[in-house]
């Protein structure tokens, strides 16, 4: 084939691809435009993700069809060129001659080719170009006309009206009566009982106040409050700080008693203690004496580094557990029976009079700290109508945290159960004992509920009416004597 | 190239052709150009004018350009076939004996000026048929060969009706081109006064030979036709004809019947000739539209909506034409 009229095809073809691209995109645009604009003014409902099929789809309903239209057949083009350029059928007959050897032939391609070159190459270039840029624009104006024409005004969300809080009496009295009972009652040390009080004060204030306090607000204070008492109790309860410390330790039994330490439970930790003290049981002498001098030393590295103040009791009473150690290790190198140091060693890992006595009622005063903000919190949410879910996330994960350390592995069958939602069995009350944290001794159910029906809980007003069979039925549950109260 | 040169002798011979007919035609240039495409294409051409236009000066002249012998036949009613033609004669030998001799008649030339050859009857005028054919002669079961470029100009004289057979179907079929050579004009007149009184005798001088002329023949014949330019030259015919079906409505209305098929073969030979006269090496649409007049004017005849609706034969030749190129696009 001619090389300039291989050069003038491929300019067609560019030609032919950029009108079609241009009407196509025009149609593509003017289609979506036209119905942004008839959606907009009908104040019809149009899903905005069926704009991109329909102006996809007319571009290219209208540009595939055209650009094969317009692509240039060779006899296509040659006859364009002849009729466009006067060449009287000349590029015809070079197209449809191009396979014919004979001299006429070359005679006539030759000459085709020399009027073809003779032709400015521009000559070939899009006519009326300006015609599909106009095209472009308009329908680029008419689709942001109808993309910028506001359209059907949502109607403004209107935020639900929040819930007044409105105190009941019943709310204002309960939380009297928990502040009464933790300024009174409460097994608080001081510190914590103030902080704690400090904490009610401010609720008391906000319940008893003139000014409207959405439920929100209500609730956002209380959980400030119940966030407030945690930090409260965890800045008077060393124990978590000293334990995470001593768990660092290389020395076996220092870490035995390290991981009773979070279960705050005297039982455990003094259990802690006396395992400890038997691991000494087979030894003798000098044995003996160096096992528990590095034990000593191993229990006094384990103390320090933990960032607690050196006045904490607790600290304290710690602190001077490995130098009864070292007493005692010095003690039984004198020359006494096995029997006689063995029991010396008993003593001093679980006699109350001594060191692991004073540890241990450390330990039982931080956790009392721990129970008392437990029951405030749990009356606090009671009495705002909030559940355990409500708390904040990191004071539910301390929670699990602190109940997990409750139970160490070797203590599965102590382990007490989380409370919160039942397992569904209906447990009927007896007359069996319940544990009385507050003499660590176990009572009856029927004392405990004699004592609170004399309190006048019942019948002094403060329970609702409506409430009271339920109190009522709770309590006969418990004592499996229905009739007693009627 | 080889056709190259010949390209170029082509056109070299064409124009000394024009050069040399300037000298003794004024104007008629297409008239000039038309006869010199019938010439090389192989054709004969029937020429009408009225007295005194050129028509034998032409021919004389072309004669003499192209160096070809040259003879010219007055048709007159008493005219016979073997005055054209020739005819056997018995004349003694210089023994005595007495032979019989084809004495050729004035038809065996290589250009033949058939002066008024529609005054001949019916009988003479079928004799040019065979040799306008054939370009050959039979004459007393022997034939003889015309010697090539054969070529007959014949005349008309188309004022004066009495005494004259027109020329049959036939015969007309024959001829490639019918020109109409136009009374010259004014100022054309003028220059033929003032050469004439110079000399009245053609002073063309011989530029080509016959050879010339049949290689010119042989080099047109490979000029290359597109596949739709010779449709639309067969169209073109076609449509003349008013019983063929989906044929033109010119030829429904004004034609009582169409040309030959011997005009489509006319059409397409003269119009490769046209397309290397004229510097082209391919035949265009233009030649075939330039050439249908000449080519069917003799061909088709007009039927009386024509004649009322005072259109000549080159009027619906015109309309023919324009149908065809509304059809063709």
């Amino acid at each position: 084939m001619s090389g300039t009229f291989f050069k003038i095809k491929r300019k067609y073809l560019l030609n032919a691809v950029i009108i079609s691209v241009a009407i196509a995109l025009s149609v593509g645009l003017l289609a979506v435009g036209a119905t942004m604009l008839g959606v907009k003014l009908a104040e019809v409902e149009f899903n905005p993700v069926l704009y991109l099929p329909i102006g996809l789809g007319s571009a290219i309903v209208v540009g595939a069809p055209l650009i094969l239209f317009l692509i240039p057949t060779d006899k296509r083009l040659a006859k364009k060129l002849d009729e466009n350029l006067a060449l009287n059928e000349k590029v015809q007959t070079m197209i449809e001659f191009a396979g014919d050897d004979s001299s006429m032939a070359a005679i006539q391609r030759a000459d085709t080719e020399k009027r073809l070159i003779s032709v400015p190459f521009n000559t070939f270039n899009l006519k009326k170009w300006w015609a599909y840029v106009i095209a472009v624009v308009l329908s680029c104006a008419v689709f942001c006309t109808a993309f910028f024409i506001p359209g059907k005004e949502e109607a403004p969300v209107v935020p639900p009206t929040e819930e007044v809080f409105v105190p009941t009496d019943f709310q204002l009295k309960q939380l009297e009566l928990l502040i009464d009972y933790v300024e009174e009652d409460a097994d608080f040390v001081e510190v914590a009982r103030q902080a704690v009080l400090a904490e009610l004060e401010v609720l008391h204030e906000m319940v008893k106040s003139e000014e409207e306090y959405t439920k929100g607000e209500m609730d956002t204070a209380v959980l400030a409050a119940i966030t407030d008492i945690h930090a409260a109790v965890d800045g008077v309860n060393s124990y978590k700080k000293i334990a995470s410390t001593m768990l660092l330790s290389a020395d076996e039994n220092v870490l035995t008693i390290a991981k009773t330490l979070g279960s705050l439970s005297i039982f455990t930790v003094g259990d802690g203690f006396i395992k400890v003290g038997e691991s000494y049981s087979d030894k003798t002498g000098q044995d003996l004496y160096d096992g528990l001098i590095v034990f000593a030393s191993y229990f006094d590295i384990a103390l320090t580094g933990n960032g607690v103040d050196s006045s904490d009791a607790l600290l304290v009473a710690l602190k001077e557990f490995p130098n009864q150690v070292r007493a005692t290790a010095e003690i039984i190198k004198e020359d006494e029976t096995e029997e006689v140091k063995q029991n010396r060693i008993s003593n001093l890992f679980s006699s109350n009079e001594n060191a692991v006595g004073r540890i241990l009622d450390q330990i039982s005063i931080q956790n009392d700290n721990r129970d008392e903000r437990d029951i405030v919190v749990e009356e606090l949410l009671d009495i705002f109508g909030l559940t355990e879910d409500d708390l904040p996330t990191a004071i539910k994960d301390k929670l699990e945290e602190e109940n997990q350390a409750k139970y160490p592995e070797d203590k599965e069958d102590d382990k007490l159960g989380d409370g919160g939602m039942g397992s569904g069995e209906t447990i009927y009350g007896s007359n069996d004992a319940v544990f009385d944290p507050e003499t660590a001794t176990h009572v009856k159910y029927g004392e405990i509920i004699n004592q609170w029906y004399e309190e006048g809980r019942l019948n002094d007003g403060t329970v609702p009416e409506e409430l009271k069979q339920l109190y009522l039925d709770y309590i006969s549950y418990l004592d499996g004597n229905k009739d007693k109260f009627d | 190239m080889e056709n190259l040169e010949k390209v170029q002798k082509f056109s070299q011979a064409v124009s000394k052709i024009k050069e040399e007919l300037k000298k003794d035609v004024v104007g008629q240039q297409e008239i000039i150009d038309n006869v010199i495409i019938a010439i090389v294409a192989g054709g004969n051409v029937l020429l009408e004018g009225v007295p005194g236009v050129g028509k034998t000066r032409l021919v004389r002249s072309l004669g003499k350009a192209l160096s070809l012998p040259f003879s010219r036949i007055q048709f007159t009613p008493d005219l016979m076939p073997s005055d054209v033609t020739g005819t056997n004669i018995v004349e003694k030998d210089e023994n005595g004996k007495l032979n019989t001799v084809f004495r050729k008649g004035p038809i065996f030339a290589n250009l033949v000026l058939a002066d008024e050859i529609n005054r001949a009857t019916p009988k003479t005028q079928s004799a040019m048929l065979e040799v306008m054919q054939e370009h050959k002669v039979t004459v007393a079961n022997e034939t003889y060969k015309l010697e090539e470029p054969f070529f007959v100009l014949a005349t008309e004289n188309p004022i004066e009706q009495d005494g004259t057979y027109p020329l049959p179907e036939a015969q007309m079929d024959r001829f490639m081109f019918k020109l109409l050579m136009k009374f010259p004009k004014v100022e054309e007149l003028a220059s033929i006064v003032n050469m004439t009184q110079i000399t009245m005798d053609e002073t063309a001088e011989a530029v080509v030979d016959g050879a010339t002329i049949l290689e010119m023949r042989e080099l047109a014949s490979t000029v290359p036709v597109i596949e739709d330019v010779l449709n639309y030259a067969m169209h073109l015919v076609a449509n003349t004809h008013p019983e063929i079906e989906n044929t033109s409505d010119t030829a429904k209305k004004y034609i009582k019947y169409g040309a030959s098929p011997r005009a489509a073969q006319a059409l397409i030979t003269c119009a490769k000739v046209r397309a290397l006269l004229n510097g082209n090496y391919n035949v265009s649409y233009e030649d075939i539209d330039a050439l249908a007049t000449p080519v069917l004017r003799h061909r088709i005849k007009v039927n009386y909506n024509a004649v009322n609706d005072k259109l000549t034969i080159d009027d619906v030749i015109a309309l023919l034409v324009k149908e065809n190129k509304k059809l063709s696009k």
